[in-house]
């Protein structure tokens, strides 16, 4: 079976909403975390899980396809930090609009909090904190007000609670 | 270029830092004559933790420079303690002063005034960050033995965890070639990995516990207090407070232009037999602060040169 029959088999067509595609295998229920979906939501949502694959080096990815929703800079941001390199195409009338690759953001403003408690975004100032990437391999950010840097755990941390 | 805000050494030239510690030499050679040139200004300090010599030596220059100055120096009293933001205390200062110095002990919290202040806002100091202009005195004390800002080998000593010193006096020594550091700490208070990123491949350093073994060959030892007010746990604090105790013994093999520097305050890291060796030199960069920040003021108020 090719990889495209086994996606037509196990996730339908939807007819309008995005489709976030080559997620690295067994991640898009975190993905789903950080989008705020749950069974609350209100349209379709179509999941498969460790589905075989030639593009990602693992052999395997996710895919989801989530009905009725699009996507903002702060929630592709969020998918940058722990999808980067998986692929999202927004759907209109079950045609791709728009197709492209998510990246980590080189900057990243208002989502993530500071770990270091002395730090002034931690503190009741009008301001909103804002990180760059330091390395994308392994994940460190840099907090541009106290300039301590942010781990891949950490960051997992603060977008989806572990 | 104007600067308008001297909250990092990062933000600095090599060029702007050699300016102005040139204006600070004029100013230690012949103070009376910068005496007005800050006729009719006010200086705001704002120290939200407790200092002597940032924040006396800031106010010796705004009085050498003929100016005035309000502020003050512990948040107490102050309307900080009621749980104002520094936000709001930046706002008002701004509209009672000329220029700001702050002195904070939340890390970040020069960048966030600099956002918002209309007037030159000048870091005495933020947490374990930076501390840029104790960086610029330090400097300063350096070029006047040495005479150079380059092919130094300088050993910093102690808590390089913790000290806000310590970046600074890395970053300034990063702008001129062939500087090299050792850093000498316990191993729990070594140099944080975010300092260590920023001078990669800008300054040559190496990370060492024995401070005896090279000695014999910098030109500078830095040395610094084991800072206890940030420590999480006093138990830690108590097993690397006397980690190195400099005394005239543990000095003996150094080099003739060999000196020794400390940003003080200390509290046993050097012995006070030290105090009366040649080689001491931390009371008069202590002094050297008055001309450094009497520079800093007049280029802040005045903008008396290029950047």
């Amino acid at each position: 079976m090719t990889e495209k029959q086994s996606k037509e088999l196990i996730v339908a067509k939807i007819k309008d909403g995005v489709v976030i595609d080559r997620i690295p295998p067994g991640r898009s229920l975190k993905v789903l975390t950080v989008l705020g979906i749950d069974e609350n939501y209100p349209a379709q949502v179509s999941l498969a899980i460790k589905v075989p694959s030639q593009k990602r080096p693992e052999g395997l990815k996710d895919v989801l396809k989530i009905a009725n929703k699009g996507l903002n800079q702060e929630e592709l941001d969020k998918l940058g930090l722990i999808i980067p390199g998986a692929a999202y195409n927004i759907i209109q009338d079950y045609k791709v609009v728009k197709k492209e690759e998510l990246k980590l953001p080189s900057r990243v403003q208002g989502i993530l909090k500071c770990q270091n408690p002395n730090c002034v975004t931690n503190f009741r100032e009008p301001i909103i904190t804002e990180f760059s990437l330091v390395s994308e391999e392994p994940l460190i950010l840099k907090c541009e007000y106290c300039e301590r840097f942010l781990g891949e755990e950490y960051v997992s941390q603060l977008l989806y609670g572990r | 270029m104007q600067i308008k805000h001297l909250i990092s050494i990062k933000h600095l030239s090599s060029n702007f830092v050699e300016k102005l510690l040139q204006s600070a030499r004029k100013m230690e050679a012949n103070p009376e004559a910068f005496s007005s040139r800050a006729k009719g200004k006010i200086l705001a300090d704002l120290f939200f933790e407790p200092s002597t010599r940032t924040r006396l030596s800031f106010e010796s220059a705004m009085l050498r420079l003929g100016g005035n100055m309000l502020g003050f120096s512990s948040p107490k009293g102050t309307s900080v303690e009621k749980g104002e933001s520094l936000a709001d205390t930046i706002r008002m200062a701004h509209s009672y002063a000329d220029i700001i110095v702050l002195r904070h002990y939340i890390e970040g919290a020069g960048r966030v005034a600099a956002e918002i202040s209309d007037v030159p806002v000048i870091s005495g100091g933020t947490g374990s960050q930076e501390h840029p202009t104790q960086a610029l005195l330090d400097l300063y004390t350096i070029w006047k033995h040495h005479e150079r800002f380059s092919n130094l080998k300088v050993a910093i000593v102690g808590d390089l965890r913790y000290g806000r010193t310590v970046p600074s006096l890395s970053y300034i020594l990063s702008l001129f070639p062939n500087n090299k550091v050792f850093y000498c700490s316990p191993r729990q208070l070594r140099v944080r990995r975010e300092v260590l990123n920023e001078i990669e491949g800008k300054l040559e350093y190496e990370e060492l516990e024995d401070l005896e073994d090279i000695l014999p060959e910098v030109d500078v030892a830095y040395i610094t207090r084991v800072q206890k007010e940030r420590f999480p746990d006093p138990q830690d604090y108590l097993k690397v407070r006397d980690s190195y105790v400099i005394t005239p013994k543990i000095l003996k093999d150094v080099k003739e232009s060999f000196i020794l520097l400390h940003p003080l305050p200390r509290v046993g890291e050097i012995s006070y037999e030290v105090d009366s060796l040649p080689l001491a030199k931390y009371f008069e960069q202590a002094k050297n602060g008055v001309y450094v920040r009497m520079a800093i003021l007049d280029y802040f108020l005045n903008y008396p040169w290029e950047a």
